[in-house]
């Protein structure tokens, strides 16, 4: 549907007369085709206000969408990063007790990244436990303090919180940084968390020394939450998102470098909250389908929010437009999983099963098991019907319907089968590419591969989305850490 | 000091997994269909078939269908147990006993009975590979081995010169009999045993047809059950193109290796499978530093600056595959992700060729010192398929372009590989690599492997890539391995032995009428006593 309603925008758009904006908009379409997701939202954030209403909203949600497809990516790529780095991390931890000469930091990254997957209470003893670490750099044990004082404050332990906290240096912006992230977490307002973030920011930028990753993962939410997304993407434009935030020289043959987790997870909010801020505006376009397309996808952004009543609403107001009959059925899928399902005490095992008759199109199926995947639910009949569909497809199933059920069956953890599935829907002709395939469906490829041990397939999906999205190189970095430890070889190479 | 034997039990169900291998395989392919022929199209025929002195990816293959290991890797990428039912090892990771099988006989020689597989096979199989005299890969792989002694029938004691990382997936190479070779002492490519071996595998050596197809059949006393396929036969093609049209038209029914411009039709045809199974592939140019002109890295990292790869890769390979910047492929846990791929820069070229002191003869040649810059390219002709062709005349004319002129050269896969590995006699060479994923690159560079059908044909010798090399291997610590590997990367990268070009996955294809098809990622045919053909399929 996402794609029919985008060929309808972009004939709506390139029916219009050219214009410098629209020549913009036009190349920042071309460049969301081809899923160059950065690139797109990038060129579009750049452009003035236009005059024209009209003109104005479909760079608005040409925008939204660019942003949206960013969340997305960064979502899904956070979920990847938090399974690998953990398992990597875990086994840093667990072969430190065993080597002699060990790392001092794998520990808290691992705390961090229990943070991340929120199990304070693990995070809170490793920080503990790495706070009495002697000769450790003072950064990390900033890092450290800050993110112990966060999570005693987050679990009511105020005073404890503000010991640490106190211990914190605050006259050098990249602690000060640590702090004002600490405070616009726990929601110190008082303590002006965005000030003292302008000021650390305004003295590096100052200084022309590189914004350090973890800087900027922490700027970045500071900003998303206090909802400054021009100072947001400030901060973007100065960062590396591919570096590393530390790098531990334990002898000169073992450096082990540590990357920011939380970077993916504050880059997609971000964008949730730019996508949601465009789509709103284009949704009171006077352009009818302007209107409607806009209130599609905000729907979406909305989802990815967790703003359940503003999904309902979203789609409701879609709904009230008239629509296609397909696009129509597909919103009323949305509308059901919302309004009657998400977050009910018993929602039923399978509710879409009043929906579905023999003929439901493939389209509608695959919607339902997008909602099913995002949502958890089990969806027996459709997953059924939508599986023999599959199976009888003459030639190659539709890619659609693969793609929705590999994401079914990942979310599933059944990853052998989702693989099934997920490669069918691949174009093997350039298989990496995500020119040719979309991020999202590289991404779950990668992760079943990764949870199928199959670590080499993995990689290269990552090594080529590394190009538009240079993040997923610290996905890259664990995955290499697994892949060293799991490997099983006898050491061979032939000439081929 | 041994462990008790609770805990050596405990020990070993845990290496190998509580995997009663044979019974779970005869579980799971119960109620398959016997008998049918599966013909596969290799893309060259192999110099021998044995596992010792065979250095290519067909022999590799066939040789996983003949023989077996002490262990193995299964469809899960575990360590099982194979020719060893079980496995204890000592507590200080340096002793390794395997109690062998009873029940595995070697393939019987015409008229001759069946002769059981024991520790004396194995034994033998170590000695010969480690004999001076015998040219193997293999040896410096199991350089780690001390000693060995069989302490009785089926028992068997490895003693190693340190503790290693995955000892036990090491110990997957493939046993050969005792009273196989000819000559008992080491195994040279002229004993009839390397072209007419005889295992414990799935699959016996029938025979070779004048047309080298190789002819195997099923072997009926296979310790895991018969397999279920009655004939396997390894049809050569020269050219790829051909080979991917006898699938389309049904003339075999499976390749190993799909011409990637065949891609999006077979991608397309409902009756194949087309399946990805190794990443950890790459091709290069490699250089002979034998050459003088060529021993300066400058002149190396020249021809690197000359060559547009990306225009090659996009135009040939239709912008298949990826641009890599060293050793190890993208997909392997030891690519070094901070080194870029060389950037196609002509006129840096040009100056690092006159910065080596070469300057423009009156035929616009470079030379230095009256010696031009003449050199010959040598290309297996089993490669030659219309992309391979393509790029050798595009490397020609970037090379032209700055004065370098190379005489390309087609072999055939055997002359070739005589030519590169055994006579030295090339200045430059196509190939590719396929590895494991250990990233072991022990064999290609370190100085060691220089000689007579070794890896390190081009001869490159660097001290400081010894010594990373060897001290990768001592650790038993995975990340001052991945660092010295990222040194490795970065290294080489630098001093360019090759001209590393990109990497492509490697498709399979086969028909859909053969089943249960699992491919091993990189020995491919490792579970291929588990594939079967419907009765009313087979031919």
């Amino acid at each position: 549907m996402k794609k029919a309603l985008l060929l309808l925008f972009l004939f709506l758009f390139l029916a219009s007369t050219v214009h410098g904006d629209e020549a913009s908009l036009n190349r920042a379409m071309e460049l969301y085709r081809k899923h160059h997701y950065q690139d797109a939202a990038r060129l579009l954030y750049q452009l003035p206000p236009d005059k024209n209403p009209t003109r104005h909203s479909k760079i608005r949600l040409g925008f939204g969408m660019a942003a949206l497809a960013n969340t997305q990516c960064y979502r899904e790529l956070y979920g990847a990063a938090k399974s690998v780095q953990t398992d990597h991390l875990h086994r840093l931890v667990k072969s430190d007790k065993k080597e002699q000469r060990t790392s001092k930091l794998a520990a808290l990254y691992l705390a961090k990244a229990y943070i991340e997957t929120h199990e304070p209470t693990a995070a809170a003893n490793l920080l503990e436990r790495f706070l009495k670490v002697r000769d450790v750099d003072p950064y990390a044990r900033n890092q450290a303090l800050a993110a112990l004082g966060t999570v005693y404050y987050l679990a009511g332990e105020k005073n404890k919180a503000r010991k640490r906290w106190a211990q914190i240096p605050d006259d050098l912006p990249e602690t000060a940084i640590l702090l004002a992230a600490a405070f616009s977490q726990t929601g110190i307002s008082i303590q002006q968390p965005e000030k003292m973030a302008d000021q650390a920011l305004g003295r590096i930028l100052e200084k022309q020394v590189p914004l350090t990753v973890s800087s900027a993962s922490a700027l970045l939410d500071i900003y998303t939450r206090q909802k400054k997304l021009d100072k947001g993407f400030k901060v973007l434009a100065h960062t590396d998102s591919g570096a590393f935030a530390h790098e531990e020289i334990i002898s000169d043959n073992k450096v082990i470098r540590f990357y920011e987790l939380s970077l993916f997870d504050h880059m997609a909010t971000f964008y949730a909250r730019a996508s949601v801020d465009a789509l709103e505006e284009a949704s009171t376009s006077n352009d009818k389908n302007v209107r409607s397309t806009a209130l599609f996808y905000l729907s979406e952004a909305y989802a990815l929010l967790n703003r359940d009543d503003k999904v309902r609403d979203a789609i409701g107001r879609f709904l009230s437009v008239k629509q296609p009959p397909l696009a129509y059925q597909r919103a009323r899928v949305r509308q059901t999983a919302y309004h009657d399902l998400v977050h009910h005490p018993k929602a039923p095992d399978d509710p879409f099963k009043p929906y579905l008759t023999k003929d439901t199109d493939p389209s509608i199926l695959s919607e339902i098991m997008w909602v099913c995947s995002q949502q958890h639910l089990t969806c027996t009949t459709a997953v059924d019907q939508a599986g023999a569909i599959w199976q009888q497809a003459t030639g190659k199933p539709p890619v659609k319907l693969s793609t929705a059920l590999g994401r079914y069956y990942r979310n599933q953890n059944a990853y052998a089968k989702a693989l099934s599935f997920l490669e069918a829907a691949r174009d093997k002709s350039r298989k990496n590419r995500i020119e040719a395939n979309s991020p999202l469906l590289l991404i779950d490829l990668a992760r079943a591969y990764y949870h199928t041990r199959h670590f080499s397939e993995a990689l290269e999906i990552y090594f080529e989305m590394s190009r538009q999205f240079p993040a997923v190189r610290q996905i890259q970095a664990s995955l290499q850490g697994v892949y060293a430890m799991e490997q099983q070889s006898a050491g061979d190479a032939k000439i081929f | 000091m041994k462990r008790s034997p609770i805990i050596l039990s405990v020990m070993a169900i845990a290496i190998f997994g509580l995997l009663p291998v044979g019974s779970a395989i005869a579980a799971s392919a119960a109620g398959n269909p016997d008998g049918g022929v599966l013909n596969y199209g290799e893309y060259g025929r192999p110099a021998t078939l044995d596992p010792v002195t065979s250095n290519d990816m067909i022999a590799l293959r066939i040789s996983e269908l003949l023989f077996n290991g002490l262990t193995t890797i299964n469809e899960k990428q575990e360590v099982v147990p194979d020719l060893a039912e079980r496995s204890e090892i000592s507590e200080d990771g340096k002793v390794y006993t395997f109690y062998l099988r009873q029940d595995v006989f070697w393939h019987p020689k015409a008229g001759e009975e069946p002769v059981a597989f024991t520790a004396d096979d194995v034994v033998f199989t170590y000695e010969i590979m480690m004999h001076p005299e015998t040219i193997t890969p293999l040896k410096v792989r199991y350089e780690f081995i001390e000693s060995v002694e069989k302490i009785d029938a089926h028992t068997i004691k490895f003693t190693l010169k340190r503790p290693i990382l995955n000892a036990l997936a090491k110990f997957s190479f493939k046993i050969i009999p005792k009273h196989g070779p000819e000559n008992k002492a080491f195994l040279s490519r002229e004993d009839p045993f390397v072209h007419h071996p005889i295992g414990t595998g799935p699959y016996m050596l029938r025979n070779i047809t004048a047309d080298r197809e190789v002819i195997l059949v099923a072997n009926e006393n296979y310790y895991k059950g018969r397999p279920h396929i009655d004939k396997f036969v390894t049809r050569p093609f020269a050219d790829q193109n051909i080979m991917g049209q006898a699938l389309l038209f049904n003339a075999i029914d499976m390749i190993v290796l799909v011409n990637h411009r065949d891609i999006p039709q077979i991608q397309g045809d409902k009756r194949f499978v087309l399946q990805p199974y190794n990443a950890l592939s790459y091709s290069f140019f490699g250089f002979n530093v034998r050459n003088p002109l060529l021993a300066d890295k400058r002149v190396r990292q020249a021809f690197a600056h000359a060559v547009n790869r990306q225009e090659m890769l996009d135009s040939f390979f239709q912008g298949q595959g990826t641009l890599i910047s060293g050793p190890f492929a993208p997909g392997s846990w030891a690519y070094n992700l901070d080194i870029q791929p060389v950037a196609f820069d002509p006129e840096k070229a040009m100056d690092l060729l006159k910065e080596a002191g070469f300057e423009k003869n009156a035929d616009g040649i470079m030379e230095k010192e009256g010696i031009p810059l003449s050199l010959t390219l040598k290309v297996p002709i089993a490669k030659e398929s219309e992309a391979v062709k393509r790029v050798v005349l595009a490397f020609k004319n970037y090379l032209g372009r700055i004065g370098v002129k190379i005489e390309g050269e087609f072999l055939e896969w055997m002359a070739w590989k005589e030519d590169v590995f055994l006579h030295h006699d090339f200045d430059l060479m196509f190939a590719s690599w396929v590895f494991d994923d250990s990233a072991d690159i022990s064999s290609l560079f370190h100085s060691a492997e220089i000689g007579p059908w070794k890896n390190n044909f081009g001869g490159y010798s660097n001290p400081m890539v010894d010594g990373l090399i060897v001290e990768s291997k001592l650790t038993l610590d995975h990340e001052k391995r991945r660092t010295i590997n990222r040194k490795l990367h970065a290294t080489i990268s630098e001093e360019s032995p090759y001209l590393f070009l990109w990497t492509l996955t490697n498709y399979a294809a086969y028909n859909k009428k053969v089943r249960h098809v699992g491919i091993h990622p990189y020995k491919f045919f490792s579970f291929a006593n588990d594939w079967f053909i419907p009765t009313s399929e087979q031919r």
